[in-house]
This record gives structure tokens, sequence and C-alpha cells, in this order.
């Protein structure tokens, strides 16, 4: 091609029609007009020679026509090929390009995967628990009730539900479904017996959530009248594990804690109400006596609002009936209010600033991610513009090179994406790993493909657009002056895209290392202070000794152990069972852990003699006189509970028994006996009095962050209940001990199974879960922008090195130290980062007010964790200056001067 | 006369042209003259056909083609072999040969047996 003279451009296609048609047009005008010269040449006149020429070639038309066909074929042919060919090219380019500088894109490719991979992962929690709707019809009208003591929330009483159910109007319905927690439930048959938790449900629970079982049916109206309500519907879980899935089970008879029932039918594992894990439902047919006669057992109402309903005029018309029921029966209702919040609300309220925080957290992680790779791109723009004009000038057309440069871009951010889906799907089984056991809808996990799919976008709209920055700075200029352009950046520098602020030039990638320092600042920030809160709840004192105690959950079914002489008698003997294990130190039982009942009010014998008032609430346990012992909890004044302190004969009016006593801890004896001693005061719950005979430390059983409850001890033996915790103080790991009581029960009974055992340090470990999951993961979060950042600082100061050795070469030449040169260089690192700094702080000061719920010990600004903050990211951004500054110092000034 | 070598012309034509270009990048008008120059004005009877032929041995990727200019200074479509073109001239070239000699010598056989 070379040979054809005076040769246009190499990188040409005619393969527009227009330019096909007049290309062809030319040519035959061409030839004709050649003949023509030269038939005139042989001496014809031009009129002629004109006429000659034509009638040599021919039909023009004809011959144009058919250099038109091929010609439209040929381009199209051409077309198909050139866009793959250059496509193909492009792609091989861009591969060898990454190829030559595997450091840079190995870089950029972790960077991007970790910042897609993280925020993906969160955000796929986030939906989860926070966002993606309930699984029950139009689940946007359904609204959780509960009942409100003196500002605390506690669970609902049965009557006063079915007060609600008659008085309300805004609602479409009332249902409740609460778990039977007064009963266990064992499976019995053919196999081994099966613990299960049951729930009660109200009548119009199913259709009031929209649900419908997968097999068989629901309970029918006249099911929940007393002794018609031998029915259960089961889970889907229960069903496959019990029954090997079979339809048949529907209207089979099974044996439940000694009860028949008919299996009605069976609801899909996505039904998870009151909660998870329940996995039998009854009806709720209670008496009217027993309508009156149970406490407040329920933990919420769910309501469904009539269309147009909003939660506020719910919520007032609620207060209103409350406010009625306390008029209409002061001694049971007065001061109970009520409370609503929309379901969602309820089952997730408690996580959503959590989980809010470390989404916004994994953000600022995606942003410095970018913030990175853009940089890196940005610098490496500068670095191409020489190669960027050599090719336009070589003929590249300005689409070409753009894009080339896409190509790259893409490459980069769709390799950034497949390490984010690997790391997020790696995230993600790490936040099921270290997620509190409480957070609730976690295990219906999957990648979310929309957050994926909005981190991929975001990255790759960003990679692109630094991608295309060399083709923008050189493509737009003519060849001669791109390169004239790249000579100039080459040499000292005049470059124009610069700000100044406060005298400093400040260039794009500056911005980023300002902006990513910032970041990593907040983060490293919330992080301190979530690792401060956590320290200081461990340093708390949980009120007893959470070393070497093992706790087990034991529930007596009724029909087995149908009264209190029974339960007293089957746990004293489990007692003189477990403490003859020659490992175990004491034994005692009190109630299971967090399940201690709360009571709303008590009359006490007050500080003004004769007048009884009433408590604020207390939470009661039921405890053996080995349970303080073996908990740890220590005896501030009178005495413990003795082997005396006990009723022989449950038969008749025992509750009215003189003798009947009670421990009451330090804030109870604070609270409601000030500046006197409760010792020797009488205490009455409803119909039985106790009289208090010592007074207990304080033990935190609503978590260690909040103040310890007033507590009211009873002794086992004058009350005995059915459902409890054996607690058992050994000398080794507690857990060693779980066959030997495993076996030791089942001397007493061979059917009667252990719910769960726990040790104490675990049971203290899961209540901080929550602080753990976010710490931990603002923790990881903020590591992650710490390092990002130093490499974002690290790659600016090398690239300005390697930019200015010849500066450095003169100076040394003119005489300056090479600790001078050090020092010039750490503090253009530095300066960067000191401003970043600056920023940060500002930021940080007005946003960790938002994990301020998260925060226990540690005030919001907290300037321990400030200082020392700081002190790390100006020692990394230091250490990120250092080995540019020492490579700065080694410029020869022979050889850089000979540079240029 | 004219009639039974323009029947020949299809496959001859190609041949020709890649055989004109040997000698460097032409454009169609001197291609043109030179077959004519060559065969005499035996071939090339209407020159019109030569430009479908130049387009099609471009699209074959036989020739290709720029504009460059001439020796008065007109923009004109040159065109040059390609190393596909070469080949295939040097191929093509052979066959005829071979072929011509055949068909030559059959014919003066049988001449000169019925002579």
């Amino acid at each position: 091609m070379s040979k054809i003279p005076g040769l246009h451009r190499i990188f040409r296609h005619p393969f527009r029609r227009h330019r096909l048609r007049s290309d062809i047009d030319a040519e035959i005008a061409f030839h004709l007009e050649m003949k023509t010269q030269k038939l005139i040449a042989s001496g014809l006149t031009p009129e002629v020679a004109r006429d000659e020429a034509r009638r040599r070639f021919g039909s023009v038309t004809h011959a144009k026509a058919e250099c038109w066909r091929i010609g439209r074929r040929r381009a199209a042919r051409a077309r198909a090929a050139l866009v793959f060919d250059e496509r193909y090219q492009d792609v091989g380019f861009a591969l060898r390009e990454f190829g030559r500088r595997p450091g840079f894109t190995a870089v950029a490719v972790l960077t991007l995967g970790l910042g897609i991979g993280a925020s993906t992962a969160m955000f796929t929690v986030v939906d989860a628990v926070l966002v993606r709707p309930l699984p029950y019809h139009d689940p946007g009208r359904l609204v959780v009730a509960r009942e409100t003591i003196q500002g605390q929330t506690v669970y609902v009483a049965p009557r006063n539900f079915v007060e609600w159910q008659r008085r309300t109007t805004m609602f479409e319905g009332l249902a409740v479904g609460f778990e039977d927690v007064a009963e266990a439930f064992v499976l019995t048959g053919d196999d081994e017996p099966l613990d299960i938790r049951a729930a009660r449900v109200s009548r119009d629970l199913f259709a009031l959530l929209g649900v419908e079982p997968i097999h068989g049916r629901t309970f029918r109206p006249e099911e929940f009248e007393p002794g018609q309500d031998g029915v259960v519907v089961l889970s889907e879980g229960l069903w496959e594990r019990r029954f090997g899935a079979d339809e048949a089970v529907i209207g089979r008879q099974i044996v439940l804690s000694d009860r028949s029932y008919t299996v009605i039918g069976v609801m899909a594992s996505s039904f998870e109400f009151p909660e998870r894990g329940i996995e039998a439902w009854r009806p709720m047919a209670l008496s009217e006596r027993e309508l009156q006669r149970i406490g407040h057992i329920i933990p919420y109402v769910t309501a469904r609002l009539k269309p147009g309903v909003t939660v506020e005029q719910a919520r007032q018309e609620l207060q209103a009936i409350a406010a009625q029921l306390a008029e209409e029966n002061p001694q049971r209702n007065a001061g109970w209010g009520t409370e609503m919040a929309p379901m969602l609300d309820y089952l997730v309220g408690n996580m959503r600033p959590a989980l809010l925080v470390l989404l916004g957290a994994v953000g600022l992680v995606l942003v410095i991610a970018i913030a990175n790779v853009s940089g890196l791109l940005l610098t490496r723009a500068i670095e191409r513009r020489r190669e960027m004009a050599v090719r336009r000038a070589l003929g590249a057309g300005r689409w070409r090179l753009i894009r080339q440069l896409l190509t790259e871009g893409l490459i980069l951010g769709l390799a950034g994406a497949v390490t984010g889906l690997s790391a997020a799907y790696g995230g993600v089984q790490l936040l099921l790993a270290f997620a509190p056991e409480g957070l609730p809808r976690m295990h219906q996990l999957a990648i979310d493909g929309g957050a994926l799919g909005y981190a991929v976008g975001v990255t790759l709209l960003a990679v692109i657009i630094c991608s295309l920055v060399p083709a923008w700075r050189v493509s737009g200029l003519h060849p001669v002056e791109a390169l004239k352009a790249t000579m100039v950046i080459a040499g000292l520098g005049r470059a124009s895209s610069r700000m100044v602020v406060f005298g400093w030039r400040v260039l794009p990638r500056h911005v980023f290392v300002i902006a990513q320092t910032a970041m990593s600042l907040l983060l490293l920030i919330g992080a301190g202070l979530l690792i401060r809160t956590f320290a200081a709840l461990q340093q708390v004192d949980p009120g007893f000794e959470a070393e070497n105690v093992l706790m087990a959950k034991v529930e007596l079914p009724h029909s087995r152990y149908p009264g209190r002489a029974h339960w007293a008698e089957f746990f004293q003997r489990l007692i003189e069972e477990t403490e003859a294990l020659p490992q175990v130190r004491s034994a005692g039982i009190g109630f299971p852990v967090g399940e201690g009942f709360y009571y709303p009010d008590m009359e006490i014998e007050g500080a003004a003699p004769g007048q009884p008032t009433v408590t604020g609430g207390f939470t009661t346990h039921w405890v053996t006189p080995g349970y303080f012992r073996t908990m740890g909890i220590p005896l501030l004044r009178g005495r413990t509970f003795s082997a005396s302190d006990r009723v022989r004969d449950f038969t008749g009016q025992f509750w009215l028994d003189a003798s009947f006593v009670a421990i009451v801890n330090e804030a109870m004896a604070k609270r409601d006996f000030p500046g006197g001693s409760p010792i020797g005061k009488l205490i009455t719950r409803g119909t039985s009095s106790h009289r208090i005979v010592g007074v207990v430390g304080d033990v935190k059983e609503l978590g260690l962050h909040t103040a310890a409850p007033a507590q009211v001890y009873f002794p086992f033996y004058q009350i005995p209940v059915s459902s409890v915790g054996l607690y058992l103080r050994t000398e080794t790991d507690p857990l060693d001990q779980v066959a030997a009581v495993r076996e030791r029960l089942w001397a007493i009974d061979a059917d009667q199974p252990i719910e769960l055992f726990e040790t104490m340090d675990a049971v203290l470990a899961e209540s901080m879960a929550r602080q753990r999951f976010s710490m931990v993961l603002m923790a990881v979060f903020a590591a992650l922008a710490l390092a990002l950042a130093a490499g974002g600082i690290f790659g600016v100061t090398s690239y300005a090195v390697a930019r200015r050795t010849q500066e450095f070469g003169i100076r040394r030449a003119l005489g300056a130290r090479a600790s001078g040169v050090f020092h010039l260089v750490l503090f253009e690192g530095l300066r960067l980062s000191l401003a970043g700094l600056a920023v940060g702080l500002v930021a940080a000061l007005w946003l960790t007010r938002l994990i301020a719920s998260e925060l226990y010990g540690v005030t919001p600004t907290d300037p321990m964790t400030f200082v020392v903050v700081c002190a790390v990211l100006v020692g990394v951004a230091l250490l990120a200056s250092y080995v540019p500054a020492r490579r700065a110092t080694r410029a020869d000034p022979m050889t850089s001067l000979r540079c240029e | 006369m004219a009639d039974s070598y323009a029947e020949l012309i299809g496959d001859t034509l190609d041949l020709l042209i890649l055989k004109s270009l040997t000698w460097g990048p032409r454009h169609g008008y001197a291609t043109a003259e030179w077959i004519d120059t060559a065969t005499e004005r035996a071939l090339l009877v209407e020159e019109g056909t030569l430009y479908p032929a130049l387009h099609r041995l471009e699209h074959q990727g036989l020739i290709e083609a720029a504009w460059g200019l001439s020796d008065h200074n007109r923009r004109a479509r040159y065109y040059a072999l390609s190393a596909l073109g070469r080949r295939r001239l040097r191929a093509e070239t052979e066959v005829w040969q071979e072929y011509a000699e055949a068909v030559g010598r059959a014919l003066a056989w049988a001449t000169s047996e019925a002579a």
C-alpha cells in the first residue's frame, strides 16, 4: 500500500453510501476524461473525442450499477469485519496493556472487588432484614400492638386483647399467636420423644395474615371452643423431619404431651409466626375463667388496619380504649397503656440504626475504593498522554482512541465485578457467621442481584469515566498540538487543569487522596468508638460469676407432672442427683436466662408505716436455696433461702401460708425502701404475701448496657414452677458435664427431654452479640478504608517523586542535602493527609451522633478515640510517604539530569 | 470475431488486470490502456466492463485500492496487487499457459491432420 503515491491516510474506510457512489462517479469520470484527452491528442476534435471515449467505454450506467452492487456487498462485509477486528484488537491491546503492568492491574481489580463485594454483602443483609416485605398479604397494613406500664413495653393480657377486639373500629381484625411457654410440648409416638415449640393462635390469625397452608386447612371457628380444640397445624420442617413429608399425615392423630390432636394442615417453612422455630399451631380456646386468670403472656397483638387508616389514628383509638379499661377496672388496668408500631418496625426495629450505620460505612468503603482506582487511572492517564498523542498522530481517529480506552475501562471494571461477586459471596457467609442470633430474617439471605448490579454499575461508571480522561485530554487536539502538549507536560510541566486552594496547587488526584483520608478517618473513629463500647461492656459486672456455670433448660409436661408437688419433688431429686456428680460444686434451680417474669405491680409495706404502696415493675424469679451460691450472686443483708422455706402440702389454699418469704435485690431496696431496710417488710402479690428476709446484689438480666431492674426472688419450694433453668457450678469446663447431667435426668425420667444446654459465659457473649457484630464489621470496613487510603497516598507520592526526579537531581546538584529532599517529599504526602484529616474531623464531629444509640460508656466525641485515630492515620500517611521519600533521596544528580 | 473474444473475457480479464498491476499501482484508465496495448485492442472491447471487474477483485482481496494523485495532479483511484493477488496471478498464469498450450497444440494437430 505504501507504494501508492500521494497516500492520504492509513486508517480510512470509504464505507459510507454517499462516499461509495461519488467515488464510483469520480473514478469513471476520470477514465472518460483521460480517454478524451488522449483522443484529442491523436487529432480528434473535442466533441468527437468525447463521443468516441463514451462509445469505447460502453454503458456507463451499467458499469456504475455493477460497481455499486459490488461496493455495497464489500462495504457490508468489511464493516462487520472491521468492527469485529477492532474490538478484538481493543481487547487484545487492553489485555497486553494490563499484562505489562501487573501491579497496577492487581491493585485496581482487588480494590474494586473488595469495594463491590463488601457493599453488596452488606446491602444484601440490610435488604433482607429491613427492606424486604414481610411474607404476608399486604404487609404494609399490618401493625403490632403491645401494652405498656410506666413507659416499659410488656406483653399483652389475653383479656385485654379480647376487649380490644370488641371495641376497636380502625382495624379489619386483630389476632394473636403466642408461644405456650407455660407448657412443654413433647411429641411422642414411634420415634424418640421430641420437644417442640408450639404456639396458640386466635381465630382470625391465618386469614388476617393472608397465608394458606401448603396441605390441608387451617382452623374452623368451632375449633376455638374449649373441648373441640384437639387439632393442630404443623410446620413444613416438622412435617418433613418427623413424618417424611407424607401428605397422608392430614387427618392422623398425633400425641403431644399425652394429649391427642388431629393434624389438619401444614404451613410452608416461610411462615414463622410469632417467631422462627415454632413448629406447631393450636387454636387458642380459652374459657372465660382462663381468660380472666391468665396474665400478660402474649408477646404482641397483630392487627390489620382498615384501608386508609393511619398508624397514628389506630394508636390513638387503642390508647383511648386502654384508658376506658383502666376506668372500668382500675384494680387491674390502672396505669396500663398501649403502644403500636408497623409490624416490620417491631420485628427489626432495634437492628435498624446499627444496620443503617454499617450500610453507610460500607458505602464509604465503596466510594474510597472507586476514588482509589480513579486516582490510579488518572495518574496513569498522564503517563499515557504521549502514547495517545503518538497514536493520534499516526492517524487513529478520536473515536477509535475513546473506544480503546473504554474497552480497557470495561475490562478492568468487569474483572473487579467478578472479584466483587466472589467477595460478596464470602462476605455474606461471614456476616451470617457473625450475625447475632436475634438478628431477624437473616436466614433468608441470598446475594441481592439489585445490590450487586448497583455496586457494579457505579464502579463501572467511575472506572470508565476515569479511563476516558486520557482520550478527553488528547483526542480533541490536533495531533501535532497533542504531541507538543505532551512535550510540555513531560518537561517541568505547565499542566492546565489545576485548582489553587489557599495557595496550594490542588490536582484532581490530590482531591481523591484528601477525600479518601477523610472518609477513612470517619470509619476509623466509628470503629474506635464501637471498640471502646465493647471494651466497656466487657468491664461491666453482670452481677453474677459467669465462669464455669452450666445452664440446662427443663420443662415438665403438665400431663405427666400435673401439680406443684410433682414439680417440687422432681427438681429436688434433680438437684440431689446432679450435685452428687464429682465435678459439680453446687446446683440450683432458677429461671432460664432472660425469661424472668415481669410483674407490673405489687403492694409493699412502704416507708409510711401501715400504708401499702404499689411499686413500679419488677422481675420475679423462683429459686432454690443453692441458686445464689451457684450463680455467685452476693448476699448483702439478711439471709438467703433455707431448706425450711418450703410448703409441704400443696393442697387447698396453700398460698395463704404465713411463712412465705422473699429476697429482693439492691435496686429494689433502694427504690422502694429509701433510707430504710426492706428486711422484715411484707410484699403482697395478688393474694399471697411474702416477708422479705434478705437483699442480694443486682443482676443485669436485661442486658449489660442497661441498669438492673428491680428483682424479687421467691423460694422455689414454696411456689414451684414447671419450666426452669437448672444451674450447675462446675470445677472444669461446664460443657464436659452435659452428658453426665443428661444421664442423671434420664435416670429420674427417661421420657423427659432437656431443651438446651448453655454456659453462662456463652450467654454473656451472646448478650453482647449485637455490639460485637457492629464492632467487627465497622473494624473490618475501617481497616479496608485505611489500607485503601494508605495505597492512595503511596500512589500519589510515588508518582510525584517519579515526575520530579529531575528536579530533585537539580536540587542535589545545587547543594541540597538528602535529608532536605526526604523531608520535602514526606511533607508532600503529609500535607494531603492532614488536609483529609481536617475534613474528616469536621465530618466526624457531626456524624458520630448517628451511632450514639449503639454506644455504651463512651461519648460520640470521645477525645481519646479521636486522638488515637488521628495519630494512627498520620502514622500510616507517614509510612506511605516514607518509601517514595527514600527513593527521592537516591536521585543521582547526573542520571536525573540526563533523563530528559 | 469480436463476439467470440467477448465470451472469453470473463475469465481472462481478471488475469490481465492482475498482470497489469505487477509493474506497480495503476489507476483504472492506465490498466485499460495497458490491456488495450498488450492485447492489441483485441480483448477489452467495452472499457466500461473493466470497472466492475476491478471492484470485484478488490472485494475478493486480490487487489487493494486507495485514492491518490495522478501524474497530472488529478485525483485518481489507484489499484495495487495484494499478496493474495500476486499468488493468484502466479498460479493462474501457469494454469492458463498449460491450458493455452494444450488447446493450441490440439488445434494445431487437428489442422495439420486435416491438411
